[in-house]
């Protein structure tokens, strides 16, 4: 997860799984599933009423404006948003045989102000669901390893 | 049964930060807030934990991370917020092991320094550390 320039988790995929590409490309699948369903859970945002970042960690809040809808994702090396005065935040890719990268970013052009919604200011605590998400990564990825063990 | 004192643990790695000596003051979560610019806000962020069984004895693991966010102020240039962004990143290298109770906690991945952010009369420059706990 990152601002601006994207960085990256890595999640240490066992040699069993790396001898199948059907087996690497379960494990992807369903590890992005998973965390992507953890990322993208929203909550009411301030503006209309809800709590804030503290009792809502590691959710989007979402409200009047694109914060929630601003996810862009993109598949090996795929141009991210960007610009003078935005930021993305990424949850970074799985480097197996075929070394596969996905990343996804909130804010960009569309929600220049995802950076602050996520890390907080002076007057809001940050909501951090991209750190929190990320942080599930490579306990997803184990869960799903041993999946494709239990279905050969 | 093995368990995990968060409090502990945020305790030892603001304790990390404050015998630094930076000549920043810490913002520490639940004590008012302070205007002082330059400062160091300070978030620690914990996760589910894993457990994993073995032969009657039980490992708890724990992703984490420690969010210190440098603020300064606006128009004085980047230099020093991110000098102190470095010096942040340069208490927690990868690999760092800090004892806690039972077990440890581990630097996972070198300090991240985001490229900061413009917050009204603030510049604010995240720095991500990456943490696992283990307790034995």
């Amino acid at each position: 997860m990152a601002i601006g320039d994207h960085k990256t988790f890595t999640a240490q995929v066992d040699a069993w799984v790396i001898k199948s590409d059907a087996s690497i490309d379960t494990v992807l699948k369903r590890s992005i599933f998973d965390v992507m369903d953890e990322a993208t859970e929203t909550v009411i945002g301030k503006m209309r009423g809800g709590a804030g970042g503290l009792v809502n960690r590691g959710k989007i809040p979402k409200d009047l404006s694109n914060l929630a809808g601003s996810l862009v994702s993109t598949l090996q090396g795929g141009m991210a948003q960007g610009g003078e005065d935005s930021y993305s935040l990424v949850i970074g890719g799985i480097n197996a045989k075929n070394d596969p990268v996905m990343q996804f970013s909130w804010g960009g052009t569309a929600a220049d102000y995802a950076v602050h919604v996520h890390y907080g200011t002076e007057h809001m605590d940050g909501y951090f669901w991209v750190e929190l998400a990320a942080q599930k990564w490579k306990s997803y990825v184990e869960k799903n390893v041993e999946f494709v063990k239990r279905q050969v | 049964m093995a368990t995990i004192d968060t409090n502990q643990i945020t305790g030892i790695l603001q304790r990390r930060l404050y015998d630094a000596s930076l000549g920043v003051t810490l913002a520490l979560p639940n004590v008012a807030k302070v205007p002082d610019r330059p400062r160091l806000e300070i978030v620690h962020l914990a996760n589910d934990r894993r457990g994993n069984t073995m032969k009657g004895s039980e490992v708890i693991r724990e992703p984490r991370s420690l969010i210190v966010t440098v603020v300064t102020d606006i128009g004085i240039g980047l230099q020093s917020s991110e000098d102190i962004a470095d010096s942040v990143a340069a208490l927690f290298p990868e690999g760092l092991k800090l004892a806690i109770t039972g077990g440890e906690i581990t630097v996972t991945a070198p300090p991240q320094i985001g490229p900061g952010f413009r917050d009204e009369a603030e510049h604010r420059n995240p720095v991500t550390v990456r943490l696992e706990s283990v307790v034995y």
